[in-house]
């Protein structure tokens, strides 16, 4: 369905995407992860046709979307941005996109905004942040778009709405078999929801992976050693310091788990235990570095 | 580009200028010709009384009336384009299924569609009124076809240039402000060069038929001066008359090239546009170095053309006043562009 193709981009001299490669097939939930800055934004702004790319080709079933955007009638993008269409009415905005979209299912429209409980006789200035950024998903999903593009989409709303409309997003992704791209810090999110974890670092993909490989082929484990770390294992290329206390280490394996675990045996620990692993730790591990992560 | 989503999204962006645009022409052409109308009926009924053959059948016309009309047009040209890059909308735009050029088209006709009939309904009525009212007495409307002949070409140029300084401008302020720099230019660099050639010795002829012909040419070049100065003045009661309203119509082909090129290159531009320098005082980073070149140099030659009189008087200019009054203006002006290139302007995060 869409296929990212050698994508690079330069913006004031600066590298921001590394010829990224993508593909995602229909009935996907991708989640895009990475840290501030690394350019997931500017990849989902070349992906909408917003930016141009220097190198590469962005392909939504086997079209060019920057050469041919009337192929977009079945991509929409959600900015991270709410303020796009505060002047206008819900009705404007459903006469627009009735006008954009030829699968525009107004009726649909409607009863999302009953069953989210959004005012319908407002201008949209006078929403929430929440609300807004709400409003933005519904307008998207009622264009019957086989590709959403969503961009940071649950900042600001409350916990009872998020959960609502990552059930919904859910929902539609199973019984359309359309394909969502989702850019988040929120990784509980993606890790509920997603079935497909990108990883974006420094402009170039790190690792594409299911949510349930990325778990398997990543372990947690805490150790104590009678001195410090042996140098044996701190010299792993597969192991990953994410914490320590004192001479209790929290260390992250990456592949080649068993083989490794019996290297941390074999140098007689004190306390070797495995941890419950979150999709936040594999993204600290894999993305992180010393310094919090946003 | 006559996509119906298009114009409703260009009707958003653009309608308090458009509402500009229809007020001031109704205000300042059949309102206030129809104020004249009824000042001059009450001058005729009820005339003084110590010259009761004197009302004053007088009519005047000028252009600069509609000044207020050209500031609209290039607020316009500013919300269709400099807006949606300041305020994130180009996000939408983009966005949407339609190919860029198509985008830029459609701006470009909804504002011309805007001018012409709003110009064309306005002049009408004031032809309704010239014909209807006392004014018939003192004039015929034939003045107004000539102004029309005008008014539409180069406010249409004047749309077009602005519309293709939007290509390039990185938000709704810059946009604004080389529009109205670059709507100028052509007089105002000519009087710089000639400043420069007058402190360097270099005396120019103002009544030679070549230079009066120059002038001419420049000012057609200068958009909105033939509008501004077109003239029509007539008072019966000592049988004046004056006309300066003609231009030759060769000219016409000066807003014609102006806006077939501003058309040409801004869809060329805007389907190349870099969105990533939104909110920048210009899109593009290639044309930097030539735009900084362009501003110091115009800075130096106008700080020199103010501050030159400053050592000498006029008969006598000093050259070290010119060339330092220039110094100060340049380096003024790289460095204020030094930290405006790189300023981002946006608004509604």
């Amino acid at each position: 369905m869409l296929r990212v193709n050698n994508i690079s981009k330069t913006i004031e001299g600066s590298q921001v995407l590394d010829h990224v490669n993508i593909t995602l097939e229909p009935g996907t939930i991708a989640g895009l992860v990475g840290r501030n800055g690394v350019g997931k934004s500017t990849l989902l702004r070349v992906i909408a046709g917003i930016l141009d790319p220097d190198e590469g080709q962005v392909l939504f079933n086997d079209t060019n979307i920057h050469q041919n955007p009337e192929i977009k009638q079945k991509i929409t993008y959600v900015p991270d941005s709410t303020e796009i269409l505060k002047s206008y009415s819900v009705k404007e905005i459903v006469k627009l996109y009735d006008a954009i979209y030829e699968d525009f299912d107004i009726v649909y429209f409607y009863s999302l905004l009953d069953r989210f409980k959004l005012p319908k006789n407002k201008k949209i200035r006078t929403y929430s942040k929440g609300m807004k950024a709400l409003f933005l998903m519904i307008l998207s999903f009622s264009t019957k778009s086989d590709l959403i593009i969503l961009d940071e989409p649950t900042n600001g709303l409350d916990p009872i709405v998020k959960r609502n409309i990552l059930q919904f997003i859910i929902e539609e992704v199973s019984e359309r078999q359309l394909c969502v791209l989702i850019s988040t810090h929120h990784l509980e999110e993606v890790e509920k929801m997603a079935d497909v974890l990108i990883m974006i670092k420094e402009g170039r993909i790190e690792s594409t992976t299911s949510i349930e490989d990325a778990k398997t082929s990543f372990r947690k484990v805490q150790v104590v050693y009678k001195h410090s770390l042996p140098e044996k294992i701190e010299q792993l290329n597969n192991v990953n310091i994410i914490n320590q206390t004192g001479r209790v280490y929290t260390l992250m394996i990456k592949g080649n788990i068993d083989a490794t675990l019996e290297k941390l045996n074999q140098e007689n620990p004190l306390l070797l235990e495995e941890l419950p692993m979150t999709l936040e730790d594999i993204f600290i591990s894999t993305l992180g570095g010393e310094s919090h992560v946003s | 580009m006559f996509h119906k989503a298009l114009w409703m999204r260009n009707q958003k962006l653009g309608s308090p200028a458009v509402w500009g645009i229809y007020i001031s022409l109704f205000l300042f052409l059949p309102y206030s010709f129809f104020g004249k109308a009824q000042t001059m009926l009450t001058q005729k009924n009820d005339p003084y009384a110590d010259a009761p053959e004197n009302y004053f059948l007088n009519f005047h016309f000028t252009g600069a009336d509609i000044v207020v009309f050209l500031f609209f047009i290039v607020g316009l040209a500013a919300l269709l384009v400099g807006s949606e890059r300041t305020t994130h909308a180009t996000d939408l735009t983009f966005s949407l299924p339609f190919k860029r050029k198509d985008i830029f088209l459609s701006k470009w006709i909804f504002g011309v569609g805007h001018i012409i009939t709003g110009l064309l309904i306005n002049l009408l009525l004031c032809m309704l009124i010239v014909k209807f009212t006392i004014l018939s007495e003192v004039t015929d409307a034939a003045f107004l076809l000539k102004f029309m002949l005008v008014v539409i070409p180069f406010s249409i140029a004047i749309f077009s240039f602005s519309l293709f300084i939007g290509t390039i401008a990185g938000n709704l302020i810059s946009q604004l402000v080389l529009s109205g720099i670059f709507l100028f230019f052509p007089l105002g660099f000519i009087s710089l060069i000639v400043s420069f050639l007058e402190y360097h010795g270099i005396s120019i002829n103002h009544n030679s038929p070549s230079t009066v012909l120059f002038n001419d040419l420049i000012n057609s070049f200068t958009l909105p001066i033939p509008i501004i100065e077109f003239r029509y003045y007539i008072d019966l009661s000592d049988n004046s008359f004056t006309d300066s309203s003609h231009i030759p119509y060769v000219m016409l082909l000066i807003p014609l090239a102006y806006t077939i090129l501003s058309v040409a290159f801004g869809t060329w531009l805007f389907s190349r546009t870099k969105n990533e320098n939104n909110g920048r005082l210009l899109v593009f980073e290639k044309g930097r170095g030539f735009f900084t070149f362009g501003v110091v140099l115009c800075f130096a030659l106008t700080f020199g053309m103010l501050g030159g009189g400053i050592f000498g008087d006029y008969d006598s200019r000093s050259l070290i006043g010119y060339y330092l009054s220039a110094a100060i203006g340049g380096v003024l002006a790289f460095f204020m562009l030094k930290k405006l290139i790189h300023f981002r302007m946006h608004f509604g995060k």
